[in-house]
Parts: structure tokens; sequence; C-alpha cells
């Protein structure tokens, strides 16, 4: 016990790197995601293929070798980043590739009627985006993007291998210098209680959002208003 | 004087250039009551999709109360379109509603989004063609809430909010149960009495009969017979309409 409170300091600093490499993730590739998601569907080709390319190379490639990438080849294109920076632009590249192929998912099993009706009523391509077809993915995809986000708190623990002093890291620098692995079993607490937490948000947030559609729910989110619930919700429960 | 003018009317879909429309003429005067029928796949659908702009024809021109949608296959530009497209109140099969918003916000999105128009007083509209479909109470429900019949009558009311000049109506009941439409074709009936100029595309002859001024035979993309009703329907001409009808009766 007394060797526990000797390394906690140093663990729970781990963990809050940890923690804002999972939040700036969050905050940046949610968003991104979007973007990449839309260009995957626009009209215009270049768009289309760019974005294609983009999310074939970020999903067909193991984040680890990315990380690598990001932090030791960069630099022979003359761009140098830090640890934490490398792995939080790594981190976000990754994960917006796979909410946009999320998003996209979502965005096509709207029926087209909806998209029929929009028009008729003068809504333009954005504005039906917007109103009427971004409100109705947000519920449907709660579901597989909380499970994304879930598995992000634990493939933050992979920036250990560009040296981030993130959890794993703290843990292991424990074990390596005391030649005991306390560290790593209270590291794997720590994670099992984050993504008790998480696994509790998204469980709300799914009660709350995804059933209204079959059921009506009573409290069912306005158009941009759902976004910064969404948001608001998985980071108070993660932070 | 005329609400829908169309000339002309060709739409070409796929590859082998098929004719769904083809060469087409219509015209609905103000207050008139015009259905179409006819087989599936005979064109009619499509005709009535070309109004509103979801099917883009390939040949003819289409004006809705003065304004040019197109005119010999060239259309009017975006904005123009936007304007002019308020003109027109589509009702499809499937409803359509927008399940992520009530009742009531469905029949005021647009007003108050598109158009520009206030709050209260697209609520205050809202809440009256509401009432005129017997649904003022399910104001704010969603559409998940209610039944068929009383969702296909909140997108009546939806399209009536813009206050178009001409409603198009593409197979209002054929998404509903037998029993149940007895109550969207009584809502129709009711705006066929306030004297709203009505294109419908409908499988039931004996609604067709009962509130058309004119009924429109199809087939094959062309207008194979139109009449008065009793006429079209007591004593078609043509061979392929007489064997239509008898297909019809024997279901």
């Amino acid at each position: 016990m007394e060797y526990v409170s000797t390394i906690m300091p140093a663990l729970l600093k781990g963990l809050v790197t940890t923690l804002q490499l999972f939040a700036l993730t969050l905050c940046l590739s949610l968003p991104l995601g979007l973007v990449v998601s839309l260009g995957a569907m626009s009209r215009l080709w270049p768009v289309k293929a760019v974005s294609n390319v983009y999310i074939w190379l970020l999903r067909g490639t193991p984040l680890m070798l990315q990380l690598f990438f990001v932090y030791y080849a960069l630099p022979a294109f003359g761009i140098t980043l830090d640890r934490f920076p490398a792995a939080v632009t790594t981190f976000v590249l990754n994960y917006s590739a796979y909410f946009a192929e999320i998003y996209r998912a979502g965005i096509q099993s709207i029926d087209g009627g909806q998209y029929e009706a929009a028009k008729v009523l003068g809504f333009s391509r954005g504005k039906t985006m917007r109103y009427i077809i971004i409100p109705q993915t947000i519920r449907r995809i709660i579901p597989p993007v909380t499970n994304e986000v879930i598995t992000l708190v634990k493939d933050t623990a992979l920036a250990t291998a560009i040296a981030v002093p993130e959890l794993i890291k703290a843990a292991k620098d424990a074990a390596n210098r005391d030649v005991n692995t306390t560290g790593y079993v209270i590291a794997a607490a720590l994670y099992l209680v984050l993504t008790f937490l998480l696994t509790l948000v998204s469980r709300t947030l799914e009660k709350k959002y995804s059933i209204s559609d079959r059921e009506g729910g009573g409290r069912i989110i306005k158009d941009k208003k759902g976004r910064s619930l969404l948001l608001g919700g998985l980071f108070g429960g993660s932070l | 004087m005329k609400v829908l003018d169309m000339k002309g009317i060709v739409k070409k879909f796929g590859a082998e250039g098929f004719r769904a429309v083809d060469g087409v003429s219509l015209c609905v005067d103000s207050g008139e009551i015009v259905s179409i029928i006819g087989a599936s796949g005979s064109g009619k659908s499509t005709l009535l999709r070309a109004v509103c702009t979801l099917e883009r024809i390939d040949a003819g021109s289409i004006v809705i109360d003065g304004d040019t949608i197109v005119k010999d296959g060239v259309y009017a530009k975006e904005s123009e379109l936007l304007r002019i497209g308020r003109k027109s109140g589509m009702v499809f099969q499937h409803f359509n509603l927008f399940p992520h918003l009530t009742v009531l916000q469905n029949v005021t999105i647009s007003p108050v989004k598109i158009y520009g128009e206030t709050q209260d007083k697209a609520d205050k509209r809202a809440m009256e063609l509401l009432d005129m479909v017997g649904l003022a109470n399910k104001a704010n429900n969603y559409p998940s809430q209610i039944s068929g019949g009383q969702k296909q009558r909140v997108a009546i009311a939806r399209a009536l909010a813009l206050s178009p000049k001409l409603m198009l109506f593409d197979e209002p009941t054929s998404a509903l149960d037998p029993e149940i439409s007895g109550e969207v074709l009584q809502a129709i009936r009711r705006l066929a009495k306030s004297g709203m100029t009505m294109l419908l595309v409908t499988h039931e002859m004996g609604f067709a009969r009962e509130i058309s001024n004119r009924v429109v035979y199809m087939d094959e993309g062309r207008i194979v017979e139109q009449g008065g009703p009793d006429a079209l329907f007591g004593a078609p001409k043509s061979e392929r309409l007489q064997a239509f009808l008898q297909a019809v009766i024997q279901v």
C-alpha cells in the first residue's frame, strides 16, 4: 500500500495526459470526420476522390505505424512535432477517418423520401443536410460513435510507442525502475473505470435519443443543439 | 385561368432512353380537380413529379400560375425555381414526414427556415391547417406516435402551409389500409370544396370519379383518353381504357 502511494502521483499525471489526448482527439476528430464524410459524398469528383483515399489510407494502416510516421518520418519533410502534438495529430487523423465512415453510413441510411420532401418544401441541398438529414443521422449514429469513443480511450495507450508520458508510459517507467508490476494493475483499473463511465454515458445517450425514432420519445434534440448535447454528454462523463 | 400548363413533356430514363413520359400536354384550370389514372409504369407519377421538379424533364414546357419552370427543356434559375416551388404543394404516397420534428414543427419548418416567416405567424397558420385536417390535438406529437392516416393528413397540412396555388397528390392512400384511407380522402374532399386546384394520381377509382372535374387516363407515357368522370368511367372509348377499368374492377 505504501508502494502504491509512492507511484500514484506519477500514474495520475500519466492519466491526465491520457485524458488530454483523449479529449483533444474527440474534439477535433468528431467535426473533422463530418467534413471528410461530406467530402466522400460530394458530387465533385476530385473532392470525393481525395476524401476516399484519405479514409482508405488511415483505416487501412496500423495506428502505431501512423504514429511512427508522424513522429519519426515527417521531420524529413520539414514537419517536426513534439511527442504530444504528434500523438494528437495522428489520433485526430485516424479517428476522423473512422468517424467519417460512421457518418456516411448514417447519412446514407436516411430514406430518400426525406430528401424529396425537403426539396418540394424549398430546402436547398445544404439546408436539407442541416435541418433534416444531420439531426436524424445524429440519433442513428450514437451507438457506433460511442463504441468508437470507448475504443479511443484504450487506443491512447499506443502513444507510449513514441514516449508520450501518458498512463501506460508512467506505469512502465515505474515497473522498470522498481521491478514491480503493481503500476500496470493500477493502470488497468483506471482504464476500466474510464470505459465503465463512458459505457454509462453511452447507455444514457442511447436511451435518450436513439429509440425515439420508433417510440417518439419526448425530448428529441433540435438541429444544432443536438450535437453540442452529444459532445457535452461525452466529455461530461469522462473528465 | 390556367394554374398548370404542361406542353410536350418528355422524360427519359436510363441509358436506353426509355420514355417514361412521351410527349404529354396537360392543363389544369383554377379550381379544377384533375385525376390521372393508369397502370403502374404508365408515367403518371413521373408526370406529377415533373411538376414539382423532383424529375427533370428532357423536353417540353411547364408553367405554373404564369411562372415558367421550364421552357422547351431549359429550366429557370435555381432562385427562380425556389420562388415558384412554393406555388405547388406535394403529398407523397409514403408521407415523408420528418421524424425528428413534432407535427407542428413539420408544418412550420419550411415557412420559417426557408421562406423567412416568423415562428409565431407560422405556428398560428399551422394550427389552423392542423385543425382543418382534424389534428390540432396532435400538434406536439411526433410522427412515430400517430397513425398512417394521421401522418398523411399532417403531410397535407404541411404542403398547404406554403399557400400553394396547386396541390399535387401522388397516390395519397396507396400506403394505407383501406379502412383508414377514408379519413385522408375526407381531408382531400374538404380541400376540394374550398376551391383548391388539384392534380391527383390515384388508384382509388371511386374517389377519382366522385371528386374530379376531369379524369386523364395514361398508358405507356401518353394520355390515351380524358374527359369528365362519368363519361370516362361510364363510357370509355379506347380499348386500352376499357381493358384497364375491367382489370381494376375485377380486383
